[in-house]
């Protein structure tokens, strides 16, 4: 969904949020791969980088139309991917090419910020609490309740809540 | 990249097609944006402008032009209705908040600044303000008297555009024949002193509980809004510039009477290249600020989707 040109009217809702936000982080995800990649070929297979970086241009050029860059972002995004699981090759040559363009592309024209995907840290938050609930977990097990309350209590201080159910136990973020 | 600068079009909403960009100086732009009116939060239809031409000016500092890029803050003069009645959006906010009007424009300049940055847009190169030029404006208004196309009444200055249609062309941008607009405009109630329904304020003269004024050789007053943007883009861009940029709901009559003004005063159009930014609309509907179809930048902002600005840009 991210298809509107400046001149088209552009319609925000709740899903258009959604599939843009998608399609962030596989772009994101992608200059991630792109950033560590090393493993160069001597040939380019089946993905014309320099028609690529044309058609880039070609899109802006043609009245800023930033639906048609995007689509031709998501096309690198797809052929990385490739290169990555190693159904695709790229050549250095062409790899620095893809890669400026497409950074500055994104970053210079299209003025995305690079945020380390903050699921990372999500995701640590939420390994970090699998271990107190299930330490927790362990706690009323073994009838210690003042310990596990004491845990739940304190995590409540913090604005964490947790949510016992018969079979385990979650958290929310206030 | 010679190539590529040479096949930049850019839609120009004048002749309505795409133009290859040719600009007036080589590998310079002088772009003119239409800026907030800092009476409220910034709402997300506004911020769809401004983003629009964030791309642009990010694109054509890419390819490697010099820009100059300036975005007025309108402070005054930005009335309720486009027919130069109703209160000054300023001026009311201030009086139902009980603050001095400079601190409901300080207010929202800051939530503006504060919200473009959280959307990564790029600062203006020159960010004027309505209320720093308003001799700027009077020297202008006293041009358009001069030279036939401005009148006085009880104090006001007003634009004649059945003058000014006689030489000119009032509608080139918004396509509008003023035949067309006689017949669909209300007759006023009486109160105006306008010699037609379709002229348009370069000068009011303040009514006593009006608390945002300057002196001016026609009464005590504030400047129209159309004026300032003649004023603060000629100031910083010349006499003619390369493109003058908006939301498209700018187009008229704020646009239209600009060309017309710059047309008397400068006689040029201001700008080669009139670009308009459509609007954004909330799950079908026109955002609107009295309708509950309407969201702040800030409701985006989830403590879940810290990158939500970035993906509303994306999305635009």
């Amino acid at each position: 969904m991210l298809q509107a040109h400046y001149r088209n009217v552009l319609d925000l809702s709740n899903d258009a949020l959604l599939a843009s936000e998608k399609g962030y982080k596989k772009i994101i995800e992608a200059l991630n791969l792109l950033e560590n990649f090393k493993d160069y070929s001597e040939i380019t297979s089946n993905f014309d980088v320099k028609k690529w970086v044309d058609d880039c241009y070609q899109a802006m050029n043609d009245d800023f139309n930033t639906p048609i860059l995007i689509a031709n972002i998501f096309e690198a995004v797809k052929f990385i991917n490739k290169i990555n699981v190693g159904s695709e090759k790229i050549s250095e040559k062409d790899y620095k090419i893809l890669s400026n363009t497409i950074s500055s592309f994104i970053f210079d024209v299209m003025g995305l910020e690079k945020i380390n995907i903050s699921s990372n840290v999500n995701n640590k938050l939420d390994d970090v609490m699998d271990i107190i609930l299930e330490l927790r977990n362990d706690a009323r097990k073994n009838k210690d309740y003042s310990l596990s309350d004491k845990i739940r209590d304190m995590l409540k201080n913090k604005g964490i809540s947790i949510n016992d159910s018969d079979k385990n136990s979650s958290f929310t973020i206030n | 990249m010679q190539s590529i600068v040479q096949n930049l079009k850019i839609y120009n909403s004048i002749t309505g097609k795409k133009e290859a960009l040719s600009t007036i100086v080589d590998g310079h732009v002088g772009m003119y944006v239409c800026g907030p009116t800092v009476y409220s939060n910034v709402h997300l239809g506004n911020l769809r402008t401004f983003t629009s031409f964030d791309i642009i000016y990010r694109y054509l500092i890419h390819l490697g032009y010099k820009i100059r890029y300036v975005r007025n803050i309108t402070d005054v003069g930005h009335l309720e209705n486009d027919e130069d009645q109703g209160e000054d959006r300023i001026s009311k906010k201030a009086r139902l908040e009980n603050l001095e009007p400079m601190e409901v424009v300080q207010k929202y300049t800051n939530d503006f600044h504060e919200t473009v940055r959280k959307f990564n847009l790029l600062p203006p190169n020159i960010e004027p303000t309505a209320t720093g030029h308003i001799l700027d404006q009077i020297k202008l208004i006293q041009k358009i008297i001069d030279r036939g196309v401005g009148y006085v009444v009880n104090g006001s200055v007003y634009f004649d555009v059945f003058e000014y249609n006689k030489s000119s062309n009032y509608g080139i941008l918004s396509k509008r024949n003023l035949e067309d607009l006689i017949h669909n405009s209300r007759t006023l109630d009486g109160q105006s002193d306008k010699k037609n329904p379709q002229d348009f304020a370069l000068w009011k003269k303040a009514e006593p509980k009006h608390i945002m004024k300057w002196d001016s050789p026609w009464s005590e007053g504030f400047p129209g809004w159309h004026i300032e943007c003649t004023a603060m883009s000629n100031k910083y861009l010349g006499d003619i510039f390369d493109i003058h940029g908006g939301g498209i709901d700018l187009k008229f009559p704020h646009h239209e009477c600009e060309i017309a003004q710059s047309n008397v005063c400068f006689g040029t159009n201001a700008a080669n290249y009139w670009v308009h930014a459509n609007m954004l609309t909330l799950n079908g509907q026109k955002m609107s600020k009295s309708s509950d179809n309407n969201i702040l930048p800030d409701e985006i902002f989830h403590q879940d989707l810290l990158y939500f600005p970035k993906l509303f840009q994306n999305l635009l």
